[in-house]
């Protein structure tokens, strides 16, 4: 029995470290293929410098699918732009090289600057346009009458290697971002939902551990936006439809920021009157609720009951304004939750996902860490062509191409951009190490393309392998990419140790370079960034309160929800909380505006808006039990009664808020 | 069918360039209508399918465009 026992144990490992094997090697061997296909056509059509089709075949080659075609044809429009630039660069800077190195240096820092305000496939193109025009002055610095074909040449080399990556990685990979997403939006709709109904059912209102609940619900919503852009990679569908992919994670922040507004309002309260209003509202939450939600199979279903609890929340008959707060509260949470479960089923069932009329559209949560990416890509491609153009290197113009990428490339990765830059380093030296060998020990006398093919995946499909291990990630992904560059094929190889080790040195100085550069600019402090975001939010809600700025309800939320998703990792808790907080009280200071515009208040807002915009908390809540009174004291008999009682729980909701963190409504933006 | 380059403003460029751009907008227009009737959905490998309309899109330009002698 032993032996046999042990077999078996021996077979089960063997075949569990096949399966991890499996996917980084199939990674590995998708990365050679690309690589070997880009220099086959390039090497066809007698290309000048085959080795930018491999080396952009390895760019295009990440371990994260695409819409084929989109995402190739993003990357082609950027590559042409920098082409495009850069004939006209040299058009309006003829025999003045400093005239065209500045315009070089500006325009890697405005695509930088841009790469990193949007995202996905628009921020692929805007990196790419930069680089291509570096990467062709690098040629064309020493002819420009020639910068025509050089422009042309370079272009057709990164194009070629563009799409050839994107063929290989598009058509073997069918990725699995929907289903991954799918599931985490499932469980955030189910614990919401349970967040809700716990916070209404707790025996201890003053005591209640929601507020860490919800933080930690708010952190994992907020890190669902780049699995939201994988999913939208992978999927025509999702890609033309992604709004509501969006709307699903902002519909989750608000139903977060529906269940602070009832948990802070009964918090608030006396012990026996927010027991009724709780019970008042849990009795109309469907029983599954309290229990987890129905399985991701029902998500329309999910959506229809969760639109139904909002409606009968809103239909709640009462005139206790606080406890119409309560329910509008729940209702806020039932809606954002219809929303989730709206992008469930886009995600489970296509066809009956519902469009949505309001999309937040492009919000940027904060200019600043774009601004010291560009400002990093200046001083450091600047530093390196003063270098260049100081020392008469040879090498330089490569340096300065691979100064441009290690930047551009790393720096919209922020807090592991340092890392990452670091890991170019070794990388690079490994990658020297391997090449050198590669090149000098086994090329010499392959006379065949397949040969060659054969040679160069021994270096690759290792490397591309060991380059989706997260661990070695930093190490093997500069490895690979400078893997191509450095072998320097071409359709006459050349075997001179001599130029190998200056190409080598121009390289490795490039990425050094870029390092450095990243290293003494470093990104703004997560510290400093999320205390940034929470700053611009003060600042942004006293606008609103001062009537400077009129965002419709939308476009407010959208400003939040921006800045919720920018919230790094690392950011304080309670600063979540701050955001979510200020997204309640603008919520419900546009909804008052629109009661008061109606005329149904009967009272002006204009003290209530202008203390909340000087931050006076006092003034403001005295100001707001005074219109309270005023409101309750127009008889019943007048028209607008639903309105009024509304307006008065919307009063509530924002002294509630202000009194749950004063401190942070009195502050002043450091 | 034989097809000459385009000259714009004394730049030549290869006929084939346009062509490509004109199939890449059809190619784009015809998978949005896709997306809208939910044909998509029966796709197996929507990447695969993207690219293989591309290519046959392509060609119908080509032979289209060649056939009609507008290079010529």
């Amino acid at each position: 029995m032993a032996p046999t026992g042990s077999i078996t144990r021996l077979g089960s490992a063997v075949t569990s470290s096949i399966d991890a094997a499996f996917p980084p090697l199939l990674h590995g061997v998708r990365l050679a293929a690309a690589v070997s296909l880009a220099l086959f056509v390039a090497f066809y059509l007698r290309l000048d410098m085959p080795s930018w089709a491999g080396t952009t075949a390895a760019i295009v080659c990440q371990p994260v699918v695409g819409s084929a075609i989109l995402k190739g044809a993003f990357r082609l429009v950027g590559t042409i732009v920098g082409a495009v630039a850069a004939v006209l660069l040299t058009a309006i800077f003829p025999q003045d090289r400093v005239g065209f190195l500045f315009g070089m240096v500006v325009w890697a820092a405005a695509s930088s600057f841009v790469s990193t305000l949007l995202r996905n496939f628009a921020a692929y193109a805007a990196m790419l346009a930069g680089y291509t025009l570096i990467i062709i002055a690098g040629s064309s610095i020493s002819a420009p009458d020639q910068v025509f074909e050089i422009a042309v040449s370079r272009a057709s080399e990164i194009c070629v290697g563009i799409v050839s990556g994107t063929l290989i990685v598009g058509l073997t990979d069918l990725g699995d971002a929907p289903e991954r997403l799918s599931e985490l939006l499932s469980g955030l709709v189910a614990e919401t939902a349970l967040h809700l109904s716990s916070v209404l059912a707790a025996n201890d209102f003053a005591g209640t551990q929601g507020p860490v609940v919800r933080r930690a619900l708010i952190a994992r919503v907020a890190a669902l936006d780049p699995i939201i852009d994988q999913a939208a990679g992978e999927s025509p569908e999702l890609l033309q439809r992604r709004s509501l992919l969006r709307a699903a994670a902002n519909g989750l922040f608000g139903s977060l920021s529906g269940v602070r507004t009832v948990e802070t309002h009964l918090r608030y309260l006396r012990a026996d009157e927010a027991e009724r209003n709780a019970a008042a509202v849990l009795a109309k939450l469907p029983s599954d609720w309290r229990a987890g939600m129905p399985s991701r199979s029902e998500s329309t279903l999910l959506r229809e009951s969760t639109f139904a609890v909002a409606r009968e929340m809103i239909g709640l008959r009462t005139d206790d304004p606080s406890l119409r707060l309560t329910a509008d509260g729940a209702a806020d949470a039932a809606f954002g939750l219809a929303a989730a479960a709206n992008g469930l089923a886009l995600l489970q069932d296509p066809g009956r996902a519902r469009e949505i009329l309001n999309t937040v559209g492009f919000v940027v949560a904060d200019y600043l860490p774009a601004l010291i990416n560009a400002l990093r890509v200046f001083l450091g491609v600047g530093t390196m062509v003063l270098f260049w153009i100081a020392t008469a290197w040879p090498n330089g113009p490569q340096a300065v191409m691979f100064t441009a990428v290690t930047i551009i490339v790393f720096s919209p990765m922020f807090d592991r951009s340092l890392k990452a830059a670091l890991g170019q380093g070794v990388g690079t030296l490994i990658s020297a190490f391997f090449v050198a060998f590669i090149k000098f020990g086994l090329l010499v006398n392959k006379e065949t393309f397949l040969a060659f093919a054969l040679v160069i995946s021994v270096g690759l499909v290792p490397f591309g392998a060991l380059s989706s291990v997260p661990l070695l990630a930093p190490y093997f992904i500069p490895a690979t990419l400078n893997f191509v560059p450095l072998l320097a094929p071409g359709n006459e190889m050349t075997f001179d140790t001599l130029s190998y080790v200056n190409t080598a040195l121009g390289l490795l100085a490039g990425c050094a370079a870029g390092g450095l550069a990243l290293l003494l600019i470093p990104h703004l402090p997560p510290r400093i960034q999320s205390q940034r975001l929470v700053d611009l939010s003060i600042r942004d809600i006293r606008r609103l309160a001062g009537g400077t700025k009129n965002w419709p309800l939308h476009k407010w939320q959208g400003r939040i929800y921006a800045r919720l998703v920018a919230m790094p990792e690392t950011a304080e808790p309670v600063q979540r909380s701050y955001l979510v907080t200020t997204l309640a009280v603008g919520t419900q200071l546009i909804r008052l505006s629109r009661i008061a515009a109606r005329g149904q208040i009967g009272v002006e807002l204009s003290q209530v808006r202008q203390s909340l915009a000087a931050g006076d908390i006092d003034m403001l809540r005295s100001t707001i039990r005074h219109l309270d009174q005023d409101i309750a004291a127009v008889p019943d008999t007048a028209p607008g009664g639903r309105g009024r009682l509304r307006a008065r729980a919307a009063l509530l909701a924002i002294g509630d808020a202000v009194r749950n963190h004063r401190e942070y409504f009195e502050s002043r933006p450091s | 069918m034989s097809f000459v380059e385009i000259d714009v403003f004394g730049v030549l460029i290869s006929p084939f360039m346009p062509l490509m751009t004109l199939a890449f907008v059809i190619t784009m227009m015809l998978r949005w209508i896709a997306v809208e009737f939910g044909w998509i959905r029966w796709i197996w490998h929507p990447a695969l399918f993207e690219f293989s309309l591309f290519l046959i899109v392509l060609t119908i330009t080509v032979l289209l465009f060649g056939s009609l002698r507008i290079y010529v």
